[in-house]
């Protein structure tokens, strides 16, 4: 594992401008702006400082270990579903403890909301069981920001001019990334069944920049960290820039656990524990916290002063309510090798097929009513040999094993074709599904840990049908056969929300339209947490244009000498 | 100068004392009569096989053994190699003795046991003994949870060794298993490699 940069600037026991805990998709663009812009800022990330000569293609490692989350035994989150008895310790709603975060290991699927995902309530006033809610900004106070954020990570696509296409000014910053030739069977199933489909964004590079190689098509993405640095993950894209200003440091191994306040209810200090398990103290103007939708609500759970004895930030008893996932649809074809062409027969060396439909972002069937789908995105399977095989045996229940399996597995990689479909739906905020404390359960520092509560709205479910339904139908009419729902209204962990929910009233939400709490004047947090809504596409890019946008009027505010 | 070459997996005593005969005979022959008549015979060290961290007992890493391999056979068919033939039973040791997987010992240890006494019970023999017919009844009864009146989490040591042996099976040979990558070349794959560049990772 890589140290940090030697020449990196350490602070010490500075006092600082900003301090920032957590350095993913949140907290490494805030950074990247204000130590640009002269500012002392000092991030505390949990997680480990990993390098690209740390990545490399080990699956037990990077995605059967505790390489990016910790295990249940160390760290668990505590998880509910609306209709269990009790919780069960689960490491679902973690996203990779390191620094650059969940974007390290991410896809990289960068697509934007639609401007309607900012006026769900207003879209949406009567929807029985949801809380959904209007955001304080608009689609066109972010579109500038998402111009930026696509050029620093450095988004490869073509514009779509597909339906529910979310407006954009100009192109991508790049061309799009080769595809595999199965590609055309989706643009094909699409045209037949009357979907546009469009090249999805990626936030992987189609040629080289400063410091950054073009891609290889490794195809190894999701669940790794990038060795060739195509991959714009926040590491990449703003951690590394970052060093440059000689003003940012990021302190990786850093567990926050807590702030100190003053009597007028403003952070001071925030306190953490290092590798070795000392406890240090970080003083600094203002305190942002970007630890994910589920571990910022923790944090500031966890704490209780005199100032605020339900939690730090929580007037409004809005900590942790609202949590959002995506809603996830599955569907999978298959096609026999014989029946293609040669180029689509298995072994092509190129395995993206980014290709995406948004014709189902707002259902037609269910016009007048709450019909808020999703997006489906269409990919092959992941290389993964050993969750190859598992998914192979999985096929069967119970699952296979024995000689049938080894006969399986080598003729679906000799004879098959598999295409699949993924579903990033909308899912919407509502009472059930939220972040507590777990009144017994803590981790390994003796910190008690966050209990998800989790309820998928029954029109969520419905809607997410649907959207897998219109999937199966383009595989179907490309050709697929054995094609087969494997998921409709599942909940996809990673992707997190609405926690610390911004807007106008402070009755109503935590946080104002900077990314601000109501309460407490120099607490900002810049996560997922922030989002009203969940929108239906992976929102990674969102929380990044989104913290761009903070960091603007932050920097102004910090240099007109507020938080002094 | 090859004679003199220390060879990776040499001992230090070895090294020692090949280099000093060769640089002896060296120093009063022609270097090519003393690469072609001293040199040695290339020393092979052959390095005894680690010791066993889990499957201390021998009796139980046979039983593992022979669960692994009714798991992952050798396919004439398909041309696969068996869990036998990678060291899955390597990788599955090398795992269980992890800190973090300590809490699994309990119910491994019990399932091995149990897999002999229901085999004991039922067909008159040890799991070992019996057929592979007979041991893929008692693998599949495991697996479904329907060995009557055990007492114990059959279905849940069944795949927990399932998921233990996919991953030794096709998982990087530097944990122990896949043997000389066999599993990757058997369906034409290298997960450490890039297509594109034909670099690897390893």
């Amino acid at each position: 594992m890589s140290n940090p940069p030697s020449n990196m600037v350490s602070f010490k026991d500075e006092a600082v401008d900003v301090c920032i805990i957590g350095s993913g998709a949140g907290g490494a663009p805030l950074a990247h702006e204000l130590s640009k812009a002269g500012l002392k800022v000092l991030v505390l990330e949990k997680g480990p400082w990993y390098q690209r000569t740390d990545f490399d293609h080990d699956e037990i490692k990077n995605a059967r270990r505790n390489y990016w989350a910790p295990y249940v035994s160390d760290e668990p989150h505590m998880l509910k579903y609306a209709n269990d008895a009790a919780a069960q310790p689960t490491n679902e709603g973690w996203t990779s403890n390191c620094v650059g975060g969940g974007t390290v290991h991410m896809s990289g699927f960068f697509y934007r909301l639609h401007p309607a995902d900012f006026q769900m309530q207003t879209r949406y006033p009567e929807v029985s069981g949801t809380t959904l809610a209007d955001w304080p900004i608009t689609y066109a106070d972010l579109a500038p920001y998402y111009d930026r954020a696509e050029a620093a990570v450095g988004v490869s696509g073509v514009a779509a001019k597909a339906k529910y296409a979310p407006p954009r000014a100009g192109d991508f910053p790049h061309p799009p990334l080769a595809t595999n030739p199965l590609a055309a069977l989706v643009d094909k199933g699409g045209a037949k069944v009357g979907l546009n489909v469009y090249q999805t964004p990626r936030a992987i590079l189609s040629r080289a920049v400063d410091g950054r190689e073009a891609c290889v098509y490794c195809d190894f993405c999701g669940s790794y960290g990038c060795e060739s640095g195509a991959k714009g993950s926040a590491l990449e894209a703003f951690v590394t820039p970052s060093l440059a200003s000689g003003k940012c440091e990021i302190r990786p191994h850093c567990m926050v656990h807590a702030f100190e306040t003053r009597s007028d209810g403003g952070i001071s200090a925030a306190r953490y524990y290092a590798k070795d398990g000392s406890e240090s103290v970080v003083k600094a103007r203002v305190f942002v916290v970007s630890a994910t939708a589920i571990e910022s609500a923790r944090l500031l759970l966890n704490h209780s002063s005199t100032a605020h004895p339900n939690g730090l930030a929580n007037s409004s008893g809005l900590v942790g309510k609202n949590l959002t996932f995506s809603t996830l649809g599955k569907g999978i074809g298959e096609f026999d090798a014989e029946s293609l062409d040669e180029a689509m027969r298995p072994h092509h060396p190129i395995h993206f097929i980014n290709r995406s439909i948004s014709d189902l972002y707002f259902l037609d069937a269910f016009e007048g009513e709450y019909n808020k789908g999703g997006t489906i995105g269409f990919l092959l399977p992941h290389r993964n040999p050993i969750f190859t095989a598992d998914r192979i045996s999985k096929k069967f229940s119970p699952p296979l094993w024995g000689a049938a399996l080894q006969r399986q597995i080598k003729s679906t990689y000799d004879d098959l074709r598999e295409l699949e479909f993924e579903v990033y739906g909308e899912f919407a905020a509502n009472p059930l599904t939220y972040v507590d404390i777990h009144p017994e359960k803590k981790d390994r520092w003796g910190i008690p840990v966050a209990q998800m509560h989790v309820f998928n709205h029954a029109l969520d479910v419905r809607n997410n049908l649907k959207v897998v339904e219109a999937g199966i139908d383009v595989l179907k009419a490309a050709g697929a056969q054995n094609t087969r729902q494997e998921t409709v209204g599942g909940t996809t962990f990673i992707l997190q929300h609405g926690t610390c929910r911004m807007g106008v009233d402070p009755k109503a939400s935590v946080l104002n339209a900077d990314c601000q709490s109501h309460d407490v004047k120099n607490l900002f947090v810049v996560d997922g947490s922030f989002m009203p809504s969940s929108g239906g596409v992976p929102t990674t890019l969102t929380i990044m244009a989104n913290s761009l946008r903070v960091a603007d009027r932050l920097i102004e505010r910090l240099k007109s000498g507020e938080f002094e | 100068m090859p004679v003199c070459a220390y060879h990776p997996g040499m001992k230090r005593r070895d090294f020692i004392k090949a280099s000093g005969s060769a640089a002896l005979l060296c120093t009063s022959v022609h270097l090519g009569a003393c690469e072609k008549k001293e040199t040695p015979p290339p020393q092979q060290v052959q390095q005894p096989p680690p010791e066993w961290k889990f499957f201390v007992d021998p009796r139980e890493r046979e039983v593992a053994n022979v669960a692994l391999f009714r798991m992952l056979p050798a396919d004439p068919e398909s041309g696969a190699p068996s869990a036998h033939d990678l060291d899955v039973l390597r990788f599955v040791d090398e795992q269980l003795a992890l800190p973090h997987f300590r809490d699994l010992h309990r119910m491994m240890h019990g399932g091995f046991d149990f897999l002999d006494r229901v085999s004991t019970k039922r067909f008159g023999g040890t799991f070992v003994s019996r057929t592979p017919e007979d041991q893929d009844k008692i693998l599949a009864q495991f697996q479904m949870g329907l060995v009557n009146g055990l007492k114990f989490p059959q279905a849940r040591f069944f795949e927990t060794l399932r998921t233990f042996a996919l991953e030794g099976y096709w998982g990087a040979p530097k944990y122990g298993g896949n043997k000389d990558k066999g599993a990757w070349s058997w369906v034409g794959i290298n997960p450490h490699c890039s297509h594109i560049h034909g670099t690897c990772s390893e």
